[in-house]
C-alpha cells in the first residue's frame, strides 16, 4: 500500500504526455454541454442589431492564447457571419499582432473587408490612460493610425467611430488574462462613467474573481476558461482548438482524480501503521 | 529633509489623486489624465532604475567569475540586445518580432505547458485528507475539477457541474468578496498612514 504513496513522479509526467498528445491525436469526442455562462453570452451577440460595431479588447498575450484565441475566433466568426462591425485593439504588447492573421483569414471568410468591416488599431501603450483618452477620442488615443501605421482617416470604418462609447459601439468584448484588463481599466473608465456594455472573456484562472462583476451587473455575460470557449465553439458552429483540447482536459482531470484517490488509499492504509 | 520632502511629495500625490478622482472639477481640469501620465513616466524610470540594477549585478558576476556567469553574459546580452534592436526598428519591426514569435513565445509555451506535469505530480503528493479542513478543500477540488471538465458531465449527469457553480457562485465568490473587501479596507487604511506620514517604511531605513 505504501507504494501508492509514492509512485515514481517520471511516471506520473508518462501518463500525462501519453493522455494530452494520445487523444490530441484520436480524440475521442466526450459530448459538450453548453454552460449558462456561455449560452449567455452567446446570446447576447446574437442579439445586437445587424450592422453593430463592436470592440474586441485584446487583453493577453501568447501566454493565454490557448484558452484565450479560440474565444476571440468564435466571437469573430459569430460577429462578421451577423454583418457586425469589429474594431480591434489592447493594451497588452503583441496580443493584437497575435489575433491579426486569424481574424484577417475569418474576415476573408466572410467576404469582409479591412478598413470597411473591421479594424485593427494595434497595440497601445499607456494603459488606463490610453482606455481613458479611446473613450474621448479614438483617432488621438492611436495617434491616428492603424497597427501598420496607416492613417485612420483613410478607412471608411473609422469615420463612424469616434470614441469608445455608446453612441458608436453596441458592445465591448474583452478578453483578459491579467492586468490590464477587465477590473482595473474597462469596469472604472468604460462601462462605469460611459454604461457601455461589456461581455468578458477569460482564463479559467481569473473567472472567480470577474464573476463577480457578472453578478454585480457591470458585465452583460462571460465567456469562462477554456470550457467556455469550447462551447462557445460549439454554439457558433465553428470547431476549434478549444473544442479539440477538451478531450486531453478531461482525461487529465480524471488522472489527477484517480491520482488523488490513491494517494489517499496508501495514506490511509499506512496511517495505522506508522502510529 | 531626506525625509520630509519624499513624504510632501507623497502626500501631494495622495491628495492630487482623490481631488481628481472625487471632486467634479479634479474631473474636469482632467487630473487624473496627467497623474496617469506621470505614472506612466516614473514606472518607465522604475524599469530603467531595474535595468541599471540588474546590469550591475551582472557585470560583477562575470568581472568576478562567479559560478554561472555564463548565464548572466546570456542575460546581459538578450537584454541590451532586444532592447537596441527594439529602439533601431520598434518592437513591431522584422527582426524584433521574429525574435518575439520564434523565441520568447514557444519559451512561454513550453514554461506554461510544463505546469500541466507538475500539478499533476504536485496534487497527487498534496492532497492528502488528513484533517476535515483538508478533506473538504480536497473534496471541493475534485467537484470543480471535475463539474468545469466535460468528462463530469458525462461520468455523473450534470449534477456535478451544478454543484461545480454552485460552489463556485456561492461559497467561493461569497468569500472571495469578503477577501476583497478586506484587502481593500485594508489598502485604503494603509493609503491613509503613508499619506498623513504615519507609515514611512517605504522611505527606507527604520521608521
Amino acid at each position: 500500500m505504501e507504494a501508492l504513496m509514492n509512485i515514481d513522479r517520471r511516471w506520473l509526467f508518462l501518463v500525462v504526455f501519453v493522455i494530452v498528445f494520445g487523444i490530441l491525436i484520436h480524440p475521442i469526442g466526450l459530448p459538450i454541454v453548453i454552460g449558462p455562462d456561455a449560452q449567455k453570452a452567446y446570446d447576447y451577440v446574437q442579439g445586437l442589431p445587424a450592422g453593430s460595431v463592436v470592440w474586441l479588447g485584446i487583453e493577453f498575450n501568447q501566454s493565454s492564447k490557448g484558452e484565450l484565441l479560440p474565444m476571440v475566433l468564435a466571437v469573430a466568426n459569430q460577429l462578421f457571419k451577423n454583418n457586425d462591425k469589429i474594431v480591434v485593439s489592447g493594451m497588452w504588447q503583441y496580443g493584437t499582432e497575435l489575433v491579426q492573421p486569424y481574424i484577417e483569414n475569418i474576415a476573408q471568410k466572410y467576404g469582409k473587408q479591412y478598413g470597411v468591416d473591421w479594424i485593427n488599431l494595434g497595440w497601445r501603450p499607456g494603459n488606463a490612460t490610453f482606455l481613458h483618452q479611446a473613450t474621448q477620442d479614438l483617432n488621438a488615443a492611436c495617434a491616428g493610425v492603424d497597427h501598420t501605421g496607416q492613417p485612420l482617416s483613410s478607412f471608411p470604418i473609422m469615420q463612424s467611430v469616434k470614441a469608445l462609447t455608446p453612441d458608436y459601439f453596441k458592445l465591448a468584448i474583452v478578453f483578459d488574462a491579467g492586468t490590464p484588463g477587465l477590473p482595473d481599466a474597462y469596469i472604472p473608465i468604460v462601462y462605469e462613467p460611459l454604461h457601455l456594455p461589456l461581455l468578458d472573456g477569460t482564463i479559467q484562472m481569473s473567472v472567480q474573481e470577474n464573476k463577480n462583476y457578472l453578478q454585480a451587473g457591470q458585465i452583460v455575460a462571460m465567456i469562462p476558461g477554456s470550457a467556455g470557449a469550447a462551447q462557445y465553439e460549439k454554439l457558433v458552429g465553428v470547431p476549434g482548438q478549444a473544442l479539440a483540447s477538451q478531450d486531453p482536459l478531461s482525461l487529465g482531470a480524471l488522472f489527477v482524480t484517480l491520482l488523488v484517490i490513491l494517494g489517499n488509499i496508501g495514506y490511509f492504509a499506512t496511517r495505522g501503521k506508522k502510529a | 529633509m531626506r525625509k520630509e520632502v519624499p513624504m510632501i511629495i507623497t502626500a501631494l500625490s495622495a491628495l492630487a489623486a482623490v481631488f481628481g478622482n472625487f471632486f467634479w472639477l479634479g474631473h474636469h481640469w482632467g487630473v487624473m489624465d496627467l497623474l496617469d501620465n506621470w505614472f506612466n513616466r516614473s514606472f518607465a524610470f522604475a524599469a530603467l532604475i531595474g535595468v541599471i540594477n540588474l546590469s550591475i549585478i551582472h557585470i560583477n558576476a562575470i568581472r568576478r567569475r562567479k559560478e554561472n556567469w555564463v548565464y548572466s553574459l546570456i542575460l546581459l546580452i538578450a537584454m541590451y540586445g532586444y532592447a537596441i534592436l527594439g529602439l533601431i526598428q520598434t518592437t513591431d519591426g522584422p527582426q524584433a518580432s521574429w525574435i518575439y514569435n520564434n523565441v520568447l513565445t514557444p519559451l512561454d509555451s513550453t514554461v506554461f505547458a510544463l505546469l500541466a506535469f507538475y500539478i499533476t505530480s504536485a496534487s497527487y503528493r498534496a492532497f492528502r485528507a488528513r484533517t476535515v479542513e483538508a478533506t473538504v478543500l480536497l473534496v471541493t477540488a475534485i467537484v470543480v475539477m471535475l463539474g468545469v471538465a466535460p468528462i463530469g458531465a458525462v461520468l455523473f449527469t450534470d449534477k456535478i457541474s451544478s454543484l461545480a457553480q454552485w460552489l463556485l457562485n456561492y461559497a467561493n465568490a461569497g468569500t472571495y468578496r469578503a477577501f476583497s473587501i478586506a484587502g481593500s479596507l485594508g489598502a485604503m487604511a494603509t493609503a491613509l498612514r503613508i499619506t498623513l506620514g504615519l507609515e514611512r517604511a517605504h522611505l527606507g531605513g527604520a521608521q
